[in-house]
């Protein structure tokens, strides 16, 4: 059997049992041999400002918006949803670009969120920065979670995101979404300080203070043609030591390794660290994980959702409960 | 050569030379030289997968078959295989082209990515499409398919 950092596995088989998890939403088309989506439109993303970001970070400048639908407008939104679940697609992550201030402009589009939900759709939606007025909006539609990237270094938000903010501006914005009743699922992104692991520990901290129903953790993957091309991402061990310190933190919040980070070999042990250090799911597992994951004794569950959206009571052990149930596995999604 | 046009924007043409054959599914492309067929990426596959980041294949040497793997790929919108438009044996990688796959977004057909002694090469070549006609007809399904699920943004 693989080695396994024995702490942090011990705490997440205590309190998850054997589930883990694997994500494939239609961002992306994912294909490997334990896992792949399917090819009409399930869970897709939409940026409510097209391809426009004014903060135009170092290592995105945008480019990532590019691969998103396109909403510019409430009825955009409807129209996209509707075509989405005509094709019998079940959910959407709004996201956008920022303004200059670190909010994304998702005011205008809280009566159309609350639409989604009444046509049974699954939301997620990318923050950014909230103020009172959003947080209470995003509550009031019912969005199945909120997404904000905690960044715990004063620096970073200044010199990688070009925002002037602070940490306390960003751990704001969780306490009015924990404070209306918003689901969250906060995001730290590892070594986003230009490959350096700067505020990581803090932004963990602050999380902690804050109702979560998970952590997603994702790695720089800097985008071609932008500065940041060329910085070297965290490696996986460095990685990894974050993994395990979140387990530690947060030994009871499920912990997802999410959509970026770099790919290749480089992916490959960063899914493997995750396996080990007790993440409870893993967004486009490198080809061989899945595999990797049986040989560690643990139980597989798919889901083309976005990661964010795990639920406690969904990657709590119902080991025995789906067996019996199914004669194998879950009826809905294990595979 | 097919020009194929999706919209006004510039990136939503390319172009698919039509003394080539095409792996549908992955968009391979498959150039006939003598015995041997050289194999890359087609300019809608690459820009369907977006900015490729990695990319792996069998080695020197291993034996493929058609419509299977001979190598993966990972790119912003896209992660999984590169299936082989025909059967045979692969002689030669374009290294250069698998440790820096992002050249393959700055000239498709320039850079291949394998070359092969095929086993069974007319057989193979007979249901792909191949010249101006059948290339049209086909992309045309493509992005028919492409444009029922809101993935094609070109006017």
């Amino acid at each position: 059997m693989p080695e396994t950092l024995n702490q942090e596995w011990l705490i997440a088989r205590a309190n998850f049992g054997q589930r883990i998890h694997f994500y494939a939403p239609s961002l992306k088309h994912y294909e490997t041999t334990g896992f792949r989506n399917s090819s009409e439109p399930f869970f897709i993303p939409v940026s409510v400002t097209g391809g426009a970001c004014s903060l135009r970070c170092e290592h995105c400048k945008g480019k990532i918006l590019k691969s998103m639908h396109e909403a510019g407008s409430p009825q955009q939104l409807l129209e996209i949803a509707r075509r989405l679940q005509d094709g019998g697609g079940k959910g959407l992550l709004i996201s956008g670009g920022s303004l200059a201030d670190g909010s994304v402009p998702l005011l205008d589009y809280v009566e159309a969120l609350g639409q989604l939900k009444e046509m049974g759709l699954k939301v997620a939606v990318h923050t950014g920065l909230v103020d009172e007025r959003l947080a209470a909006g995003l509550a009031g539609a019912g969005v199945d979670i909120a997404m904000i990237d905690i960044i715990g270094a004063d620096e970073t938000i200044r010199d990688v995101y070009h925002l002037d903010a602070t940490v306390a501006d960003f751990e704001r914005s969780l306490r009015l979404l924990g404070e209306n009743g918003v689901t969250t699922a906060p995001h730290v992104v590892i070594g986003l300080h230009f490959g350096e692991i700067r505020g990581e520990a803090k932004a963990l901290e602050m999380i902690s203070r804050h109702p979560v129903s998970s952590l997603v953790l994702v790695l720089l993957t800097p985008q071609p043609d932008t500065p940041m091309q060329g910085v070297a991402p965290p490696t996986p061990e460095t990685a990894g030591l974050i993994f395990a310190q979140a387990r530690r933190q947060f030994p009871e919040t499920p912990i997802l390794l999410g959509c970026a980070r770099p790919a290749g070999e480089h992916k490959f042990r960063t899914d493997t660290l995750a396996l080990q250090a007790g993440l409870n799911g893993i967004a486009y597992p490198a080809e061989g994980i899945v595999e990797l994951a049986g040989e560690l004794g643990l139980e597989p569950v798919f889901s083309e959702q976005c990661c964010a959206l795990i639920t406690q009571e969904e990657s709590r052990a119902q080991t025995d409960n789906n067996m019996a149930a199914a004669g194998h596995g879950d009826t809905d999604g294990v595979r | 050569m097919a020009l194929i046009s999706a919209g006004t924007k510039e990136e939503c043409n390319w172009e698919l030379p039509d003394d080539f054959y095409y792996q549908k599914k992955d968009h391979v492309w498959a150039k006939v030289e003598g015995d041997r067929v050289r194999m890359g990426l087609d300019a809608f596959g690459v820009w369907a997968a977006g900015d490729l980041a990695q990319m792996r294949t069998f080695p020197a040497g291993r034996a493929i078959r058609k419509d299977h793997a001979f190598g993966n790929i990972e790119s912003g919108k896209f992660i999984g295989p590169m299936r082989s438009p025909v059967s045979g044996k692969i002689l030669e990688i374009n290294d250069e082209v698998v440790a820096n796959p992002a050249k393959v977004n700055e000239d498709n057909y320039g850079n291949w990515i394998v070359l092969v002694e095929p086993s069974s090469l007319e057989e193979d070549l007979s249901d792909l499409p191949h010249g101006e006609e059948a290339i049209k007809s086909w992309m045309a399904a493509e992005l028919e398919d492409f444009k029922s699920k809101d993935l094609l943004n070109c006017d």
